[in-house]
């Protein structure tokens, strides 16, 4: 007896599902790739979305900057803060370093101060970073201007609009990673954003509270909210929901729970999104 | 009559539906086949099944001899049933395993008979059963594809023929 001459016939329709899996992955690796850089450009929005909310520092450390160039022309001192796309912190007890300027600053005809360094820098998720107001005439060091960063609105989420531009065209970028076979296809038009932490005892409203933010107009948005045990402690069918970490009026201990938003995207598409929330007092 | 494999695995190169088709259609028994020998069930068996299959046909550019796709999908499919093996593996313990010679004469029985009683052992007793008695390794290679001992393997194998003839005695 030979083990290996056993046969046995497959069941039908296995072929099918080869093929549909087959397919599935030659998409998933397009689809990693196009994911790849839609991560990279929210990142980079992420970046401009966190030094925006700095712009109320960014603007005062402008002025303190304005005072110490005497040799920048008057239009630049009259720049608007909210243009101002990355602001240099200050610590406390050092001196101030440049502050962003707006990038038409680059075409006014005045000359460079001479406390201006412009340098080439990359910035990173989170980081600090010093950007020099462009008012050399010299190519050769350019340093980063407003219009190479995806300019939105303060406090808003990136939407769709920007991002389209980038995905539609991943190929340069081909080669670069194989995506996981189980990774989720994440698209523009589906991303939410949601706290991880809310503090009871927090002076900010907004961090009294959880809610979610959306790239998107969502509809049939359905929330749940669970403790650890799997109680279901908050439902709201309103997008624009604001959990108080209570259930019926009662404070819930703190801790870890779970949300689950379900929606249908601004293409009219079903979609799921889940993570965690610690409630804090 | 014998499909000409060699103009299969050249459509198959072409990402031709049909000729993959055919291949399958061609190949699928056997490779099931050894599928259910390393399986617990037909179930899983059947997903290993396509799982093999999408390796052979995203891979199939670089089969050197296309003459030969049997004998490599038959290799792809224990390749991929060793690495679930791998995977699901529980640890034997060695102190309670004997490492002692059993015959088994299997020629009384039916070959469905043996794949059922093969299905029946645990998972690791079954892969050095299968991957010793009959893909023909030694011990060595398989100690070095299930990253364990040798002695581990004649263990393994001893306490697999053991059941084995247990289960099929029990069946007669």
């Amino acid at each position: 007896m030979n083990l290996k001459d056993y046969r046995e016939q497959p069941d039908e329709g296995l072929f099918e599902n080869i093929q549909r899996r087959l397919r599935r992955r030659r998409l998933m690796r397009r689809a990693g790739v196009a994911a790849t850089v839609v991560v990279a450009v929210a990142a980079l929005v992420a970046v401009r979305a966190t030094l925006s909310h700095r712009d109320g520092q960014a603007s005062k450390t402008l002025l303190v900057q304005q005072r110490d160039i005497p040799a920048v022309a008057p239009r630049q001192q009259e720049a608007p803060a909210d243009m101002a796309v990355v602001s240099t912190e200050v610590p406390t007890g050092t001196a101030a370093q440049p502050a962003a300027a707006p990038s038409d600053v680059a075409a006014a005809p005045v000359p460079a101060p001479t406390a201006v360094r412009p340098v080439q820098q990359e910035v990173a998720s989170g980081q600090a970073a010093e950007l020099q107001p462009i008012v050399s005439s010299a190519p050769a060091a350019q340093p980063l201007t407003v219009s190479e960063l995806p300019v939105i609105p303060r406090h808003e989420v990136p939407g769709t609009q920007e991002a389209e531009p980038v995905v539609a065209d991943p190929t340069p970028v081909a080669a670069s990673k194989e995506p996981q076979p189980e990774e989720p296809e994440m698209e523009v038009a589906d991303m939410v954003w949601a706290p991880n932490v809310i503090s009871l005892s927090d002076d900010d409203e907004r961090n009294r509270t959880f809610g979610l933010s959306y790239s998107s107009p969502v509809s049939d948005f359905k929330v749940y909210i669970y403790n650890r045990g799997g109680r279901q402690v908050y439902s709201s069918t309103d997008a624009d929901f604001r959990w108080d970490g209570s259930m019926n009026g009662t404070q819930l201990p703190q801790g870890a729970y779970v949300w689950v938003a379900q929606f249908r995207d601004s293409e009219g598409r079903a979609v799921q999104r889940k993570g965690t929330v610690t409630l804090l007092r | 009559m014998e499909p000409d494999y060699t103009q299969l695995v050249e459509g198959c190169r072409r990402g031709d539906p049909h000729a993959q088709r055919a291949l399958y259609d061609a190949l699928s028994p056997m490779a099931l086949g050894v599928c259910m020998r390393y399986a617990r069930d037909r179930h899983t068996a059947q997903d290993l099944l396509q799982d093999g299959f999408i390796k052979v046909f995203e891979n199939i550019g670089r089969l050197k001899k296309p003459e030969s796709v049997g004998a490599w999908v038959y290799k792809v499919m224990v390749n991929r049933c060793v690495n679930h093996c791998k995977r699901h593996r529980s640890p034997l313990p060695l102190d309670e395993v004997a490492d002692t010679p059993v015959s088994l004469p299997l020629d009384p029985f039916a070959l469905e008979e043996v794949v059922g009683a093969l299905q029946q052992l645990p998972p690791q007793q079954r892969t050095v059963f299968n991957l010793v008695e009959v893909e023909d390794y030694s011990y060595s290679e398989v100690a070095a594809r299930l990253q364990c001992s040798e002695h581990t393997v004649r263990a393994n194998l001893s306490r697999a023929k053991s059941r084995l003839k247990e289960i099929l005695n029990r069946n007669k």
